[in-house]
């Protein structure tokens, strides 16, 4: 317990020691995540977080980032909803086991690249692009969610 | 003897166009990308410090967003986070930013997006990747194939 309350404390420092800044950034097609956020349960539902992008007449593809420091309990999937529609991948999706998933000790991180084209539902003007996942195996494994960003934009 | 000579200076020819084209390969373009692939052993100790690797970007007079992507091959070493100096500021997280000790060498990618609000401003404003070891001040990390890039949101 002594050593978990000393790692805790030296992350607090380690992690104070970087200027604050606050909770959510976003212009729409930019978001930045500054907080802890926890999810429960079996694939697939939303994790909340989303950005928009305005397509014009003729649809384009899109891209979409997500790049994220988590913890992880279980395997996990990770992708995006399209406008409302169901949590699909468009990419890679695998997010492996890592940490306890309470905020303690190491986060891993890992990037994540998406393409989502025309035919995969999106619309005229605007479009909306919702994280979303969950576990593989298990309904109790937790993700947790660090700082994390998320990007989109049209291709040209 | 004229036919030596030409052969000659067609074969000098094919090895400067070689060497040009293999130099130009390895540039390193300046501005808005660095591609750096020396072997880094940082042993600064606890966060924060500059690594020392720097792009830039130029802003319009009404700065936009930009959005930064660093990639690297890690090796081995301690707990450590990475972050950005914008424009010589403090180091601060901009997205995600660990590297755990437990590493698997693959490499590791991160896309930081930096708010005007975040100190841009119109011209040149430089991007610094920053960081240190989470828990110890003998912390170190060896790095390697690193490439960083800044590009101007829509």
């Amino acid at each position: 317990m002594r050593t978990l309350t000393t790692l805790l404390a030296m992350i607090v420092v380690s992690l104070a020691a970087m200027a604050p800044a606050a909770f959510a950034v976003s212009n729409g097609e930019l978001l930045r995540v500054e907080q802890n956020q926890a999810f429960q349960g079996a694939c697939c539902f939303s994790w909340l977080e989303h950005v928009t992008v305005t397509e014009p007449s003729t649809l384009v593809p899109v891209m979409v980032t997500w790049s994220a420091d988590y913890q992880a309990t279980g395997p996990f999937l990770a992708g995006i909803s399209v406008n409302g529609g169901p949590c699909k991948f468009f990419g890679s999706a695998s997010i492996q086991p890592f940490g306890k998933g309470d905020g303690s000790g190491d986060f891993d991180s890992h990037l994540f690249q998406w393409f989502v084209l025309p035919s995969d539902g999106l619309v005229k003007g605007k479009n909306t692009f919702t994280l979303c996942g969950g576990g593989t195996i298990s309904p109790s494994a937790v993700i947790l969610l660090g700082f994390n960003t998320m990007a989109v934009r049209t291709t040209k | 003897m004229s036919n030596l000579v030409r052969q000659c200076a067609v074969c000098l020819a094919i090895l400067c166009f070689a060497i040009g084209v293999s130099t130009t390969a390895f540039a390193v373009p300046p501005g808005e990308v660095l591609y750096d692939p020396a072997f880094h052993d940082i042993s600064g100790g606890q966060c924060c410090f500059s690594f020392n690797e720097t792009v830039s970007v130029i802003e319009p007079a009404k700065p936009v967003p930009v959005v930064l992507t660093y990639e690297v091959s890690f090796f081995e070493g301690s707990s450590f986070i990475v972050g950005l100096m914008v424009n010589g500021g403090p180091c601060t997280l901009y997205g995600s930013g660990f590297i755990p000790r437990v590493a698997d060498n693959n490499p590791k990618a991160f896309q930081w997006i930096v708010f005007p609000a975040d100190g841009l401003r119109a011209g040149t404003n430089t991007f610094t990747v920053c960081g240190g070891s989470v828990f110890f001040n003998t912390g170190f990390i060896d790095i390697q194939q690193i490439t960083l890039a800044a590009r101007l949101s829509n």
